[in-house]
């Protein structure tokens, strides 16, 4: 037994070392590796928590599908909101919510609806951060963005002429508590 | 736009510093009101009396006066030339340190905004846009609504000349 092997009995760190250096990496024993590994693999399970906790917080949207019009008519009190954001910008006679979805999501999933002019919104959280929520709208043929939406700060779409108006959706997160 | 969300705004357009956007919706409220048309023309007689205040200031007497309390430039090199040739060498390792070391905490502070880290505000919703071409305009609405109002492309130009956008 040489002087070296014995250093590995008795003092392992050292014969690591000295191991190391004698004989190359694929006869390395596996138990030399363990605390390098269990440093990767713990490294790796931080990494992939908030990653994890992220995908499984849901966030939730509400789409909703107005229609403003040149022709004469009430304000519908289910726009209100909306036409408070509208009336100071834009020139219209009525308004009315013609459909209002709400969606629960995960970052990733897919979610939609079809406009009455035929035209499939589709929108998809991208990331969930303190922000907001990142999601990418989509419009057929229309409208390709992507938006930081805070909490319950609504995003107004202007989109196509439907019916002697316009149609307008209204995209709006409200996310999960942290 | 209403006069009172004008308000901010009227002075800085009365001084040609709005441009794109912001000076076209000014323009456009303008157009249709009486009272903040006046109160654009009643900052004319005020940038007058400013311009002659400030003309008047220039004088050469006064310049003179202000020139001799003035501390007199050497004629050779500069000295702040000389300093900046001869800056301590551990000057840019350290500032390397100092960086490292911002990155590192911040990297190690967990998870954190960068939008806010950055100067970014909520008011950056919209991160990118495609609209297949279609004239656009991205407003940030009088509540706290951000508006992406897609125009028809027949429309555009008539748009934008004019005072009120019909939807």
């Amino acid at each position: 037994m040489s002087g070296s092997e014995r250093g590995i009995r008795t003092t392992p760190l050292g014969a690591g070392r000295l191991g190391s250096r004698r004989s190359g990496p694929g006869s390395e024993p596996p138990w030399r590796l363990a605390p390098v590994a269990g440093v990767l693999v713990a490294l790796a399970l931080l990494g992939s928590a908030p990653a994890s906790a992220q995908q499984a917080r849901r966030v939730g949207l509400s789409l909703t599908v107005s229609h403003a019009s040149s022709h004469p008519g009430p304000v519908d009190p289910a726009a209100a909101r909306l036409h408070e954001s509208l009336r100071d910008e834009f020139r219209y006679e009525s308004l009315r919510v013609i459909e209002r979805r709400r969606l629960s999501l995960r970052t990733g999933e897919i979610g939609g609806l079809d406009l009455p002019s035929g035209k499939r919104v589709r929108v998809r959280p991208l990331h969930l951060g303190p922000a907001g929520v990142l999601l990418a709208v989509d419009i057929e043929n229309t409208l390709h963005t992507d938006m930081r939406l805070p909490d319950r700060r609504p995003v107004v779409i202007g989109v196509d002429r439907y019916q002697g108006g316009k149609l307008i959706l209204t995209v709006e997160s409200e996310l999960p508590p942290e | 736009m209403s006069c009172e969300r004008l308000g901010p705004w009227l002075d800085a357009y009365h001084d040609g510093e709005l441009r794109g956007l912001r000076q076209w919706r000014v323009r456009r409220h303008l157009a249709g009101c009486a009272g903040c048309s006046e109160r654009l023309a009643g900052m004319e007689p005020l940038r007058a009396w400013v311009r002659e205040a400030v003309g008047a200031a220039s004088t050469p007497d006064l310049w003179r006066d202000l020139e001799q309390c003035l501390p007199v430039r050497s004629s050779g090199p500069a000295a702040s030339d000389r300093r900046r040739r001869s800056r301590p060498a551990f000057a840019m390792p350290a500032l390397g340190v100092a960086a490292a070391a911002l990155v590192g905490a911040l990297l190690l502070g967990g998870p954190t905004d960068w939008s806010r880290l950055f100067g970014a505000t909520p008011q950056t919703v919209v991160r990118s846009l495609n609209t297949h071409g279609r004239p656009v305009m991205v407003l940030d609405g009088p509540t706290d609504a951000t508006i992406i109002w897609l125009m028809d492309d027949d429309r555009g130009q008539a748009v934008e000349e004019s005072t009120s956008v019909w939807i």
